[in-house]
């Protein structure tokens, strides 16, 4: 099967419809979707909306469709403290619409308990639009830090649709091993992101750092073999490699992104795992 | 004596006694003086004010807008006219009022207003209204403003010939008082006569803020029985109302005249020997004159002095004249330009048996006395006395011995400029922009500050033309030469004024023009008053569509919002487009027009003050780091809020926030230093005087400067900084300490950023001061709030050795900076002028720039620490107490001016204390004094850059060189290696995108945004990074500048981590042509550097310096470096040749040889 996907970060803020073009020149068949713009954009995108742009939606949709490319993951939803995730749901359905089926979802929001209760909330909206998965992304800079509380909260939501989202610079950079892989339930495992990146971070900003900046497959320090080992081999694997400097000095998104879809290859060869 | 209470309403309630007040202020008080005077007497008169500003009427219709509601509790109607002559003829109703219908007035009292050039134009309406004649209970009063010096006109003129030639009668005021009183008696001539009568007002008594005594006076009508009556007469044939005027309205102007007294003996002698007889202004200059001759009444009357002062200059009373000459043996008459009292005075004394010799112009030799053009000052009539007296046989040794010890301090040499402060653009001005034409084209130039344009020979454009007559020249010249096109500028006031006439003569003639309409929103040359009608850019493109112009192009800075407002064949461009616009029309044939729409500059920040206008949420920073000191940024913006840094290394630029308006065009300088802060405040360092207090509370109480024979006083400053407040300030602190002051604001292009002075004057007494200009060596104090203004001849002529000089050590940069990066404005540039002329010891300098800046945010205050200073030191002849109520009734942020006097006073005291205290360092550049330093400097900066290893290749190529000139024996190489040592370094770290990234990440960055900002401000930097090249800036056809969010400084943080990948295979940034060609540039140097080192000898070495010094003009980035190397290459070329040229001679060679 062809499990690899590009994640939106990648693309530093393609538009929808030149991103969906150059997955399918890519050979990918899968890409993450934000419904808005990107902060981090190099490259000086137009800035676009597609709840708004109704134009752009039906031309997205029928690249999606063109090129054979679909949705796996839908990105932007976020528990904030001064926001209720009820206020989500058009943004649901319009993913939904889109050919979205599974979400994934971040708290910002401090406090503990209200996120595992929003999160609750989220899992149920996002079933009732019609969507097969919610996945949740741990991060330093998160509320939800690390592997054992991202699990720890799958299991209070407590609903086989509603599970982990493993992007391996947030494993690593968290403490979180192959053999803490190794020890999960396979089931509770839902998407994966993959990059690499130097295992002693290069400034004090995780999260400026995660947004911008990260390394292809094999170019870092982490372990992505024994991790990619240790994870079920059915998952998307979708490629989040923020390049901002490379961005910056003139390299094509295809120079950028081609190599790091080799090295991907390599790496699930070497584990004799499909791509 | 003290006054008790003092307030700002006194200049207009105050019924007698002592006021301070302009002489603008004085114009609006004296309609209103004259309603209450008509009221007193039992007569209901309203007033109406009409006319046209122009230097030096400038303000005249702001000071009435906002005295409005004093004008209408005395039913003073004011309307600005459209233009002079149209002002002119609505003065004629209010005499015509019977006419038009009932009135519940018994007259009105009209008041027309302009300055010489706008009286030459309304002429024609001026005698037309004239010789139908004013109603016997209104009158009208005619003020000419004439700048005799032509300082801020575009020719020098006087009214008088014109004001002749239409039969007005003419008052000339000396002082303020007598605007006063002869304004009045000129509306009460005016209905006792019939007639139109002018007031003639010149620079010297407009530009004035003065201590004026009320007049108090009685008005005597002189018996005209028999005489026709004299008003107004509609329907009057027109040969009639020539006799009427030349017969019987002119001798009655006279009779009224002489029966009131406006004609005055102001030294009657019992001996008559010489007669002086002046008017006005000059009436000044000879009291000035008579005292530095130690001439008072008792001397004159010993030595036969007569004096004469007329009030009436035309027509002359020869009853006066012929009583006020008689018996002298000759008359002497003092006025400026051509004369016009000594050709009265000749046919009023011809007919005389025992008539006098007459001198003025010419003596009674023939020989030239006075100057037919310009002005005359003290001096020369001082001079024109002492001849006559000496011609005569009446100087004695005592007059002779004052008059030699002026004329040696007048002779003393007086250096030259060393620069000059012009006017300039404003920063943020649209101008900046506006008047850029395309290459192989050229503009003619016109009334208004773009008109400054002229002066700047990159614009190619014309002198200005008479106003509504823009580009009429091109219609004669289009038919006789191979130029096919012309640009031609033209205000909005202008346009409005009378310049659609213009535009519609140059479609009659079918003359291939593109008009530029430049439209700021406000009458900025003047003071930025609204435009009459409040005429909008979308009425002026319709009414040009309506007049067959085609096309018409609205360019704006802002084209959005003019979008769907328009006809719709008006095209709307952004500015950025101009220069294609411009290409565009030139190739249109017939009249074109761009409307280029752009609030001024000033006004915009005025109206921000006042909450009126937008202010966008956005500040420009420059990272000095970053920054090469290239002067692009200046080149593109020509802004004068692009100011000079010194640096550690070398000169940078900076943006001063104090004057920024917000253009942003400097933005498009080519270079990735630009940071945009939003969401920030200025740092206004609130001065916490709790650090200062034990330096505050022990300063002591200053002395107080004796006035009894007078203190005279010269400010120099640039104009828009708020330098004239000091002189107002100090004159009220005067006034209310009850001892008088005059204060002269010599303003011209102030508003402009050009130079501008006060003259002040103190004395116990109004009258013991006479004109308020300062002549040669005249200066007790000097405040020189800006030193290139201080430096110049016009300023250091007026001190002498004992002169006290407060000076401001920094510099503000002039216009010059804008096209020359390297130009020098450190304040030992210009002390040598002051030096020459005054004794060392009397100098003191304060940086007051730096610490106004540091301490309170904001240079603005720099002109109350100067007060300060000089307060503290004894210089002021005003005390604390007035001073610090002066300000406070000042009104305009009295706390922070409290604060910066006292700021000042500590300065003047503690002044190393302060500079630490707002942590500066004085005088200390901070770019390295010798070759140990730099090297030390340069060698750390490229270890920081890239590592160790490079900064060693840095120190083996200058040990190498430093060997091979010693090997050859050469000496003093010190400075030579200091430009290598510089500029390898500088070639050597040349700003790729690790290093500017690096230089975004050090901490320095932030402290420098820091020492600016407050608030929880957002940062963005402006980019052309290599990806986006393709995309080009229609403005300069070179990679576009992008805005890059704050995402980017962590790539920076990480991207400076990643210099280790710099020239390496894996350098993704490394392939470029540039960066190849800047480490070509390396070897290439060294390569130079050697061979020279290698060959030149010591006769050569300046050559070899500079030579070594050429890469400084490899500066900035992408397109701009890369003209800055063809310059370098060029130079380089240029300097080998003429080294090669001076080889050195045998003898050198031999000498070189033996050494090595």
């Amino acid at each position: 099967m062809n499990r690899l996907g590009i994640e939106f970060l990648t693309v530093l803020g393609l538009p929808p419809v030149d991103f969906v073009r150059l997955a399918g020149k890519l050979e990918c068949r899968h890409i993450s979707a934000m419904l808005d713009g990107s902060y981090v954009n190099p490259n000086d995108y137009p800035a676009f909306d597609l709840r708004t742009d109704r134009a752009m939606r039906a031309d997205f949709m029928s690249a999606l469709q063109d090129e054979g490319v679909s949705i796996s993951l839908g990105e932007g939803f976020l528990v904030r403290a001064d926001g209720d995730v009820r206020a989500l749901t058009g943004d649901l359905d319009l993913m939904r619409s889109l050919g979205a089926t599974r979400v994934n979802i971040v708290s910002m929001d401090p406090d503990l308990q209200r996120t595992l209760d929003q999160y609750a909330i989220f899992a149920e909206l996002a079933a009732s639009a019609g969507m097969e998965e919610v996945v949740i992304e741990f991060a330093p800079v998160l509320t939800i830090r690390d592997l054992p509380m991202a699990v720890e909260a799958v299991r209070h939501v407590g609903r086989p649709d509603f599970r982990l989202l493993i992007d391996t610079m947030h494993l690593c950079r968290t403490g979180g091993t192959a053999a803490d892989i190794a020890a999960l339930d396979p089931a509770l495992i839902g998407y994966i992101q993959l990059c690499d990146a130097p295992s002693v971070p290069p400034i004090d900003d995780y999260m400026q750092e995660s947004m911008t900046e990260r390394l292809s497959p094999g170019e870092g320090d982490f372990p992505l073999a024994d991790i990619f080992a240790a994870l079920p081999d059915d998952r998307i694997v979708s490629l989040e490699v923020p390049q901002c400097a490379k961005a910056l000095a003139g390299q094509s998104r295809r120079e950028r992104i081609e190599p790091m879809l080799a090295a991907t290859r390599d790496l699930l060869a070497r584990i004799r795992r499909p791509d | 004596m003290t006054k008790t209470v003092v307030s700002l309403q006194d200049r207009y309630e105050q019924r007698s006694g002592q006021v301070f007040l302009s002489s603008m202020q004085a114009l609006v008080r004296l309609p209103v003086d004259q309603i209450r005077r008509d009221r007193a007497a039992g007569l209901r008169t309203g007033g109406y004010i009409s006319g046209y500003r122009g230097s030096p009427i400038t303000t005249l219709d702001a000071q009435l807008w906002s005295a409005s509601k004093l004008l209408a509790a005395h039913d003073i109607h004011f309307e600005p006219g459209l233009n002079e002559e149209l002002a002119a003829t609505s003065l004629r109703g209010t005499q015509q009022l019977q006419w038009f219908g009932k009135s519940r007035f018994e007259g009105v009292l009209a008041m027309w207003y302009a300055k010489g050039l706008g009286v030459d134009r309304a002429c024609e309406a001026l005698k037309l209204a004239n010789f139908e004649g004013t109603h016997a209970k209104g009158g009208v009063l005619v003020v000419a403003g004439d700048d005799h010096s032509a300082k801020s006109s575009a020719s020098a003129h006087q009214s008088e010939h014109t004001l002749i030639a239409g039969f007005l009668p003419i008052l000339a005021p000396a002082t303020t008082d007598e605007i006063l009183l002869y304004g009045q008696l000129g509306w009460e001539m005016s209905r006792f006569s019939g007639l139109y009568v002018s007031l003639k007002t010149v620079t010297d008594s407009l530009d004035l803020t003065s201590s004026v005594i009320l007049p108090e006076f009685d008005v005597v009508r002189p018996d005209l029985s028999g005489a026709p009556p004299l008003n107004l007469q509609r329907g009057m044939p027109a040969l009639q109302q020539e006799a009427m005027v030349v017969n019987h309205r002119l001798p009655a102007a006279t009779l009224f005249a002489r029966a009131n007294g406006i004609d005055r003996m102001m030294i009657a002698s019992p001996r008559r020997e010489l007669t002086i007889l002046t008017a006005g202004k000059p009436w000044l200059d000879v009291q000035e004159a008579l005292g530095d001759l130690g001439l008072d009444a008792a001397r004159c009357a010993a030595l036969g002095i007569h004096v004469a002062k007329l009030g009436l200059i035309w027509p002359l009373d020869p009853e006066f004249v012929r009583g006020a000459c008689a018996g002298s043996r000759e008359v002497l008459v003092v006025e400026e330009k051509r004369p016009v009292i000594e050709e009265q005075l000749a046919n009023a004394l011809y007919s005389l048996s025992d008539r006098p010799v007459i001198s003025g112009k010419r003596d009674g030799g023939g020989r030239p006395l006075f100057p037919l053009d310009n002005v005359v000052d003290a001096a020369m009539v001082r001079r024109a006395i002492m001849a006559r007296l000496e011609a005569l046989g009446l100087a004695d040794e005592a007059v002779r011995r004052r008059a030699a010890a002026l004329d040696a301090v007048e002779e003393a040499a007086v250096s030259p400029a060393v620069a000059i402060r012009p006017a300039y653009f404003c920063s943020g001005c649209p101008h900046n922009t506006s008047t850029n034409v395309p290459e192989g084209s050229a503009a003619m130039g016109a009334t208004g500050c773009h008109g400054l344009a002229a002066f700047m020979p990159e614009r190619r454009t014309m002198n200005v033309v008479g106003m509504g007559a823009e580009g009429l020249p091109w219609i004669g010249a289009q038919h006789f030469v191979e130029t096919r096109h012309m640009f031609a500028n033209m205000g909005d006031g202008t346009y409005t004024h009378s310049g659609l006439l213009a535009i519609r003569a140059a479609i009659s003639a079918k003359a291939n023009v593109t008009f530029k309409l430049l439209y700021n929103d406000a009458v900025a040359m003047t003071g930025g008053q609204p435009l009459e009608g409040n005429i909008q850019p979308d009425q002026i493109v319709r009414e040009l569509l309506a007049e067959g112009v085609k096309p018409v192009i609205l360019v704006s800075d802002e084209p959005e919002k003019w979008h769907g407002k328009l006809p719709s064949e008006v095209d709307i461009r952004h500015r950025d487009r101009l220069d294609e616009t411009q290409r565009e029309l030139r190739e249109a044939p017939g009249v074109s027009t761009i409307v280029y729409e752009q609030t001024c500059a000033n006004e915009k920040r005025r109206r921000r003050k006042k909450g009126a206008f937008p202010d966008p949420d956005l500040r420009l920073f420059i990272n000095p780091a970053v920054c090469e000191g290239c002067g692009d940024c200046s080149r593109q913006s020509n802004c004068m809020s692009v100011t000079p840094l010194e640096t550690e290394f070398g000169r940078k630029r900076a943006i001063d926030q104090s004057n920024c308006n917000k253009d942003y065009s400097c933005v498009k300088g080519f270079c990735p230093s630009f940071v945009n802060v939003r969401g920030a405040t200025l740092a206004k360092r609130s001065v916490d005087m709790g650090g200062l207090q034990p330096l505050i509370d022990g300063l002591p109480m200053p002395a107080m400067a004796d006035v009894s024979g007078g203190y005279s006083m010269l400010i120099t400053g640039i104009g828009g900084t708020g330098v004239l407040t000091v002189g107002a300030i100090l004159g009220m602190a005067a006034h209310m300490e009850g001892k008088a002051a005059k204060v002269l604001d010599m303003t011209g292009m102030a508003q402009k950023g050009g130079g501008v002075m006060s003259h002040v004057r103190f004395a116990s007494q109004p009258d013991i001061i006479a004109s308020a200009r300062l002549g040669t060596g005249k200066t007790d104090l000097l405040v020189a709030c800006d030193l290139i203004v201080a430096s110049g001849p016009d300023v250091s002529r007026t001190v002498r050795a004992d002169t006290r000089v407060i000076a401001n050590a920094d510099v503000a940069p002039t216009g010059e900076f804008q096209t020359k990066a390297d130009a020098s404005f450190d304040a030992a540039r210009f002390l040598p002028a002051i030096d020459a002329r005054v004794n060392r010891g009397n100098i003191a300098l304060i940086h007051a720039n730096a610490l106004a800046g540091k301490l309170m945010g904001d240079t603005i205050f720099t002109n109350l620490m100067m007060v300060g200073f000089a307060l503290q030191l004894g210089l002021l002849p005003v005390g604390l107490d007035s001073i610090e109520e002066a300000v406070t009734l000042n009104g305009t942020a009295v706390k922070a001016n409290l604060q910066a006097l006292t700021l000042g006073r500590v300065a003047a005291l503690h002044p190393e204390e302060l500079l630490a205290f707002a942590g500066l360092t004085g005088d200390e550049s901070p770019f390295p004094k010798t070759l140990d330093a730099l090297m030390e400097s340069r060698r750390a900066h490229l270890t920081r850059y890239q590592d160790a290893a490079l900064a060693r290749r840095y120190d083996g190529f200058l040990a190498e060189i430093g060997q091979r000139l010693a090997s050859r024996g050469m000496m003093d190489t010190e400075a030579f290696l200091m430009n290598v040592a510089d500029q390898l370094a500088r070639l050597m770290a040349y700003k790729d995108e690790y290093e500017v990234a690096r230089l975004y990440s050090q901490p320095a960055f932030r402290e420098g945004l820091e020492a600016q900002f407050a608030g929880k401000y957002r940062l963005s930097v402006n980019l052309a990074p290599p990806l986006l090249a393709f995309r080009k800036d229609k403005k300069t056809g070179r990679p576009k500048k992008i805005e890059f969010g704050a995402w980017i400084f962590p790539v920076f943080r990480l991207l400076a981590k990643m210099k280790g990948l710099r020239g390496t295979a894996f350098d993704p940034f490394g392939h470029t042509a540039e960066r190849k060609m800047e480490r070509g540039l390396i070897g290439e140097y060294q390569a130079l550097i050697r061979d020279l080192a290698d060959r030149i000898g010591a006769d050569q070495m300046p050559l070899a310096t500079e030579i070594a010094r050429a890469p400084s003009l490899i500066a900035g980035y992408g397109p701009v470096k890369e003209e800055g190397v063809e310059a370098y290459h060029a130079k380089v070329r240029d300097l080998l040749a003429r080294l090669d040229q001076a080889a050195p001679t045998p003898d050198a060679r031999l000498r070189a040889t033996e050494a090595a």
